[in-house]
């Protein structure tokens, strides 16, 4: 195997503890274990590789290993507010018998919303992720052995690569999901350290109670995020809107797990404006109709109170 | 040259388009939205569908779907409730149309004068105003609202809390009422069975109690548009604007022009007198990029709330006090949620017939809800999630535990059977602040220029405020603990923008309004406003929309007598009624 050299400027703390804690570093690894399992890295560090080649990753790989920890922060997201009989909302610790938010496919309301929410400008975002690697440099997360510890020539070699590709990524058309995905990971991990499960989204490895202080620190107008954006953030009008930005984003997420869960969008049908089934948010609140198709009238007329017709 | 042009067909510019089309004037209506043609082909009663504020059919947005949604900033946490499109928000609103309480205009004497917001008062009396109530109210029609299961269960917890019937449209004490709402209530097989062969008209006239008004009311199915149940203005004023010179002798029908967002209001500069006067519009066809412009002898911006102070800002006009989009008031709204053991009726029939006003702290409704939003209004809140956080508040009162989200098992649960629900919205009698307002983004813009940005910041609200607030959710839990509620949730919701008033308010004192006492603008000729925006405060708590309209037809009248020469009509003649047999004529014959 050989090996790739770093170049005489390797990526700074705070960029490398945003790379690692974000679970961006785990994500791109699992799409192309060629990289870092070689090394050693990523979650499977027992199952070493020793004749893999490093190649770059592209961001085509890049878009493909974030869409996948996006789908996985989302399922750990919706166990959070509508907990049901999924694997996720068993690892947390609340789950129920009946089925869930995941079961009604909230997951994907709850991404498409994210991302029609807000038209970040990608420099806008760009500064952002820059600000939070600025703040995480001076303020450190307690992920010693991936961010701070010596991986070597090959693996700065890695970082340097993954930074790169992640900087080019940016500069096309990054989702909103992306980016919430990657701050409620680095969240996580900033919350509890290095967070292993059976997830790869460090979020979708907390237990209810953790994803809850993660919310409850995220929430507070001291958060350490807003306080990275509002300290960091170069451009004067970015850094005003920035806490704006992000409590709208914290809120909605919170606010439209329920929504997403009990609507009918999941067995919507365009062409009738109808529901091929009754969804399964009105199974699990026990609303009428009980199938298709959505009443048009009821008999609940009583009468008038007191008899009064006009007052 | 126009006589006048009207910018925006929400609640409150279809209101002066009909008043003047019905005069006879040359009027063209501008809306950046859609006009819903066919509801009956285009609509359903699916939340999701309709209601979603991103993707949804009653948006903020433009008629196309594949395009998103006008994006505004908000500085601190909240959500959007508001349409485009005619109607506006009154496309999914519940038809509620209480007036303002007395408190809040100029001369009023009560013992309790002093427990409204009386820096910011209408500037003109209740009894100018009730006249155009009047007017208004015979037009809608607004009627008093039939009761079903869930009003029975709230009349009955209201009484059994020790408060009274209100027995007129004044609120003149606190007590509790049917609404009286902008709905044709129930006739023929309406509300006597959920048979929808049974359910088309003629054989059911009015509201069926199918309890989507939230998703816009296109019943009874083949009912002529102006004889859908509720009177959203896309049902009301604007089929009656649309057809003036066919119901009324010298009447003539307006000019829509939709998909049209203007983006500038012009004006011809002039020193001494008025700085500035209005001249036209110019807007952008939001389809083609185009862009177009007219002249007007007089502009009427009712774009509401957050639209007008960014077409303000947007069209360099002046804001010599600085009160452009200053003073918005929101009601903040609150919402409280009772679990009973038994069927409530929390899903079932009207969206919204029953109330409570109390005068001096504002006003509360009970309301049916489908499942996504009853989930969603449990998710919203200031105060974290109940049992883990609260955000530095959950408070505590007569409800169980602190304020703050239901969520995960607890949001669960309480969803596990919605019509063992019964959920109470708060309506806030809220003060005038200087802080509350809107202005035009630093960082975000669309095709129509810098977007909007809101800033209402709930925790900064004035001590009297916050004083009603907690005067109300105290009051809707006792009300519910009174039905025999086994569990009663207090969300503390962020601001829901949905009720917003008086951010370019009217008012006597040239300091802090932007508009005199005939809606005009202070600083440009020829500029009046007739929306929300103009309310000089909020009401004292009541929904805005009928006395958004009242104030809209005295200020169709204001404009009538000072810029055409003619003379007042209300109080002198008989209002014709949007449902009347040749206003129905009218809109068949049109084909709208």
């Amino acid at each position: 195997m050989s090996e790739k050299q770093p170049s005489n400027s390797p990526v700074n703390t705070g960029r490398r503890q945003l790379l690692i804690g974000s679970g961006l570093l785990g994500a791109a690894v699992a799409v192309n274990p060629g990289m870092a399992f070689g090394r050693g890295w990523g979650r499977d560090r027992d199952n070493v590789q020793e004749n893999v080649e490093p190649v770059d990753w592209t961001v085509e790989q890049l878009r493909t290993a974030l869409d996948k920890l996006r789908d996985d922060t989302f399922f750990g997201l919706t166990a959070f507010a509508v907990p049901g009989n999924d694997p996720y909302s068993e690892y947390q610790g609340r789950s129920t018998p009946a089925p869930g938010g995941i079961a009604t496919r909230a997951d994907l309301y709850l991404a498409g919303g994210v991302n029609l929410l807000l038209p970040l400008p990608a420099a806008f975002m760009q500064q952002l992720l820059a600000s939070i690697a600025t703040y995480l440099s001076l303020s450190p997360m307690d992920i010693p052995e991936m961010a701070s510890g010596d991986v070597g020539e090959n693996g700065e070699w890695i970082l340097e690569n993954l930074d790169s590709t992640f900087t080019d990524y940016l500069e096309g058309e990054a989702s909103n999901t992306v980016l919430a995905a990657l701050l409620l990971n680095l969240a996580a991990t900033r919350a509890a350290g290095s967070v292993d499960g059976p997830f790869p989204s460090p979020f979708a490895n907390l237990s209810w109670e953790q994803k809850a202080q993660l919310f409850e620190e995220l929430e507070s107008p001291h958060s350490w995020l807003k306080r990275a954006l509002v300290w960091n953030i170069p451009d004067r009008d970015f850094r005003e809107a920035a806490p704006g930005v992000i409590g709208s984003l914290v809120s909605f997420i919170l606010r439209i797990g329920g929504f997403a869960s009990y609507n009918e969008f999941a067995v919507f049908d365009p062409a009738t404006r109808e529901v091929v089934q009754r969804p399964l948010g009105w199974v699990l609140s026990q609303y009428a109709p009980d199938a298709p198709p959505s009443s048009i009238g009821s008999d609940d007329f009583i009468g008038y109170y007191q008899g009064r017709r006009s007052v | 040259m126009r006589d006048v042009i009207i910018i925006g067909a929400g609640g409150g510019g279809p209101v002066v388009a009909k008043e003047l089309a019905e005069r006879g004037l040359d009027v063209l209506v501008l809306e950046a939205g859609a006009r819903h043609a066919n509801p009956e082909q285009e609509w359903s009663a699916l939340e999701n569908h309709m209601n979603s504020s991103l993707a949804g059919k009653f948006r903020f947005g433009p008629a196309d779907p594949a395009k998103p949604a006008w994006f505004r900033e908000l500085v601190t946490p909240g959500n959007f409730s508001q349409v485009a499109g005619v109607g506006g928000t009154t496309l999914h609103y519940y038809g509620n149309s209480p007036r303002a309480m007395p408190g809040v205009f100029a001369g009023y004497r009560g013992r309790d004068r002093w427990m409204y917001d009386y820096r910011h008062q209408f500037p003109f009396s209740y009894e100018e105003m009730r006249r155009y109530y009047e007017w208004t109210e015979a037009t809608l029609p607004v009627q008093t609202a039939a009761m079903g299961t869930k009003e029975q269960a709230f009349f009955d917890a209201a009484t059994a809390a020790g408060l009274t019937p209100i027995t007129g449209k004044d609120i003149t004490h606190a007590g509790f009422r049917p609404q009286e709402n902008a709905i044709l209530q129930p006739g023929g097989n309406a509300g006597r069975t959920s048979d929808p062969s049974q359910l088309n008209y003629p054989d059911a006239t009015g509201c069926t109690l199918c309890g989507h008004c939230f998703q816009g009311c296109m019943l009874p199915k083949s009912a002529p548009r102006n004889l859908k149940a509720r009177r959203s203005t896309d049902n009301s004023y604007m089929p009656m604007a649309l057809t003036a010179d066919l119901w009324k002798p010298g009447g003539k029908a307006i000019t829509l022009v939709t998909d049209a967002y203007v983006t500038r209001i012009l004006t011809d500069p002039r020193w001494g007198g008025r700085l500035q006067t209005a001249t036209g519009v110019e807007w952008r066809d939001v389809n083609t990029g185009e862009i177009h412009s007219e002249d007007a002898k007089v502009v009427v911006m009712a774009g509401g709330c957050i639209e007008n102070p960014r077409l303000w800002h947007n069209s360099d006009l002046p804001d010599p006090n600085g009160w452009v989009g200053r003073g918005l008031t929101d009601h903040a709204l609150d919402w409280v949620t009772g679990i009973f053991d038994h069927d409530v009726g929390g899903a079932t029939g009207t969206s919204c017939s029953s109330r409570a006003d109390f005068p001096g702290y504002g006003a509360m409704q009970n309301t049916a809800n489908t499942p996504g939003v009853a989930a969603n209004n449990l998710a919203a809140s200031d105060s974290g999630i109940r049992g883990a956080y609260d955000n530095g508040l959950g408070l505590e009162g007569t409800w169980d535990g602190k304020a703050g989200r239901a969520y995960g098992t607890e949001l669960k649960e309480m969803m596990s059977n919605i019509n063992n629900q019964m959920s109470i919205l708060i309506l806030t009698d809220d003060d005038v602040e200087h802080q509350n307002k809107v202005d035009v983004s630093r960082v975000f813009k669309d095709k129509q220029g810098p977007v909007a940005r809101v800033d209402i910041d709930k925790r900064r609200r004035s001590r009297r405020t916050f004083r009603n607030r907690e005067y109300l959710a105290n009051k809707a839990a006792e009300i519910l603990r009174a039905a025999g509620a086994t569990k009663i949730v207090r969300t503390d919701w962020t601001p829901v923008l949905l009720h917003l008033q008086s951010s370019m308010r009217m008012g006597d004192d040239r300091r802090n309004s932007v508009l005199d006492e005939n809606c005009e603008a202070r600083a440009v000729g020829g500029l009046f406003i007739a929306d929300n925006s103009a309310l000089p405060n909020s009401l004292g708590g009541p929904n805005p929309t009928l006395s958004t309209q009242a104030l809209a037809t005295r200020t169709a009248e204001k404009i009538f007598q000072q810029y055409f020469g003619g003379d007042v009509w209300v109080g002198g003649e008989t209002p014709i009624c949007s449902i009347d047999d040749a206003v129905t004529q009218a809109v068949i014959n049109r084909g709208i």
